[in-house]
């Protein structure tokens, strides 16, 4: 019997949804309108405050000469900061008549306009004009008493446009998208996205679909042939990442702790830093140590501990089926310990408030070697072979956005003087969709 | 007049597990209905996750009938689906991760309101995650 279906709740807490989607969808068009209003209102500031002026001035002003005859950089107060405009008294003639009035551009005329907080900018270009001197000037026809020296404000205030026109092309796509999407349901945009997705496939590859959909792709971990069994798996890039980062963090923390360090003692001795500062600094600093072991700690195993080598008689795998395996380990080692084992893991990513959390479920593990206190010497790496069985009615390897189910080898070390190690190979698991029982060659 | 609701059926068989290409087909019908009420009608095979993690869902099959583009919608007699079903995901009841396949049909009415039903089914058969080996 059908089951009933209401999906009214689109957030979900653990295993409870909450949260009507009517309203999430009515609360993401108004945050994309709001967006769409604010770009708007600032387009509409920065066309009236900027482009109409320096249109104005372009079309209506007549070009003149005139006379410098005193200079000053003009100050006012906003929110108790002062600000600073360029003031150029000129002395000008039209048809007859003589006019004089201080001025730069066309927003100085205006009695609160043209300041800025860049004193620097404002007395550079004062002190480009001379008094006594004359200048090339423009001045309004309709009202003879404006005239101006600058007939463009700076370039880089046009960076402001940016701003207000990414709100507004934001805004308009995010709400036209909801609006369109407002009575869609989940289903139809699925087949949308999927059908967006094969045009994609389809252009790139002018193929088919894929055979397995949503398996991670096998051809990328096939490209590489072993030496010993047909498949060299390639190792997990997620290990070296993760050194990377912790070397990035401890750089970090260690170079802003450091800096900041000198700084307070600095001005210990200067008398302008209270010691207090340095108390509460220095088990800062001591933090710093911990990243720094650990990026060690993983540097040297990354780099002293030699290679390891997964090679598999076939790949993908299927359940059901039985393959070689062939495991390699140099280095100049002596092991105290050297794991490998096929791992299941169920990951899961879900939010939680604000937050996304990841957890990760092993469901299958399979040991296939597990040695103890033998030696690898630098010239002959220790090989082995074995076989093992992926028991039928397992799970293949599937991806999903926020699901996965992902097989790996796992080789794992201890040797004297060094730190454990774990390396991962991801490999990739099909249904055994004809049941067929390969056997390994 | 009744609750209006949609009941959906498999063709001729009681089992509701298929194998990877094999051909889903059966019909659905819309019960208490009358026929100027409905604006459209969504029919899909589909998959989605349920467990631990967020929803992740993807339509295998997708059909939709709307009144509005001139499609002819029958509440007198059953409307039918058919597809051959792909090798993949399979269905899967593991610790945190389950996959669920099932047909879903969506009924658009007039005044905003919607009647949705769905019909699971296994595809595959994949064993179920013993709850003693995910716990270890």
């Amino acid at each position: 019997m059908a089951r009933g279906y209401n999906r009214l709740f689109v957030k979900k807490r653990k295993h409870r949804r909450t949260g009507s989607s009517t309203w999430g969808r009515a609360w993401e068009a108004m945050f994309f309108a709001g967006l769409c209003a604010a770009g708007l209102l600032g387009l509409i500031v920065f066309v009236l405050g900027r482009v109409v002026p320096e249109w104005k001035v372009r079309n209506d002003f007549e070009k003149n000469t005139c006379l410098v005859l005193d200079k000053r950089v003009g100050e006012s107060e906003e929110d108790n900061t002062l600000v600073y405009r360029p003031e150029i008294r000129i002395a000008y003639e039209v048809d007859g008549a003589e006019y004089e009035i201080w001025t730069y551009d066309i927003w100085t005329l205006d009695t609160h306009g043209g300041y800025t907080a860049d004193e620097q900018r404002v007395r550079q270009i004062v002190g480009h004009f001379q008094v006594g001197r004359r200048y090339m000037c423009w001045y309004n026809p309709k009202a003879p008493g404006e005239a101006i020296l600058a007939k463009r404000g700076p370039w880089w205030d046009w960076l402001a446009f940016f701003v207000p026109a990414s709100l507004v092309i934001l805004g308009s796509v995010g709400l036209a998208y909801r609006l369109v999407m407002w009575n869609t349901s989940v289903e139809r945009r699925a087949a949308l996205a999927k059908r967006r997705d094969q045009i994609e496939v389809f252009a790139r590859k002018a193929g088919e679909g894929p055979e397995f959909p949503h398996i991670p792709d096998s051809r990328t971990t096939n490209d590489s042939p072993g030496t010993h069994l047909a498949y060299r798996l390639p190792t997990s890039t997620s290990s070296g990442i993760l050194t990377a980062l912790v070397v990035g963090v401890a750089a970090l923390w260690n170079f802003a702790s450091i800096t900041l360090l000198i700084s307070y003692v600095q001005g210990l001795l200067n008398g302008t830093t209270h010691w207090a500062n340095i108390l509460i600094l220095l088990p800062l600093a001591a933090f710093g140590v911990w990243p720094v072991m650990l990026a060690s700690r993983r540097l040297v195993v990354l780099l002293g501990i030699g290679p390891t080598l997964i090679e598999m008689s076939g790949h993908p795998l299927k359940p059901g089926n039985s393959y070689r395996i062939f495991i390699g380990q140099s280095g100049k080692l002596q092991m105290l310990r050297l794991r490998a084992v096929l791992v299941c893991d169920e990951e899961a990513t879900y939010r939680q408030g604000t937050n996304t959390r990841k957890e990760t479920r092993r469901v299958y593990e399979d040991l296939l070697l597990d040695r103890e206190d033998f030696e690898i010497q630098r010239q002959r790496p220790f090989e082995t072979e074995c076989v093992f069985t992926l028991p039928e009615g397992l799970m293949h390897s599937f991806e999903s956005p926020r699901n996965r189910v992902a097989w790996k080898i796992l080789v794992m070390g201890e040797a004297e003087g060094w730190p454990p190690f774990e390396r991962v190979f991801r490999i990739v698991v099909h249904p055994n969709l004809s049941n067929e029982s390969d056997q390994p060659s | 007049m009744s609750k209006p609701y949609v009941s959906i059926w498999f063709d001729g068989r009681g089992c509701r597990r298929y194998a990877p290409g094999e051909t889903l087909a059966g019909s659905y019908r819309v019960e208490s209905v009358v026929q100027d009420e409905i604006k459209a009608v969504e029919i899909s095979v589909l998959w989605y996750t349920d467990g631990k993690g967020s929803e992740d869902l993807s339509v295998h099959m997708f059909k939709r009938l709307s009144a509005e583009d001139g499609d002819w919608i029958d509440t007198r007699k059953p409307g039918r689906f058919r597809t051959v079903l792909p090798n993949s995901p399979l269905s899967y009841d593991g610790a945190i991760v389950k996959i669920r396949w099932c047909v879903r049909v969506r009924v658009f009415l007039s005044g905003g309101k919607e009647l949705v039903e769905e019909l699971p089914f296994m595809l595959g058969e994949v064993a179920a995650v013993r709850r003693s080996v995910a716990a270890s």
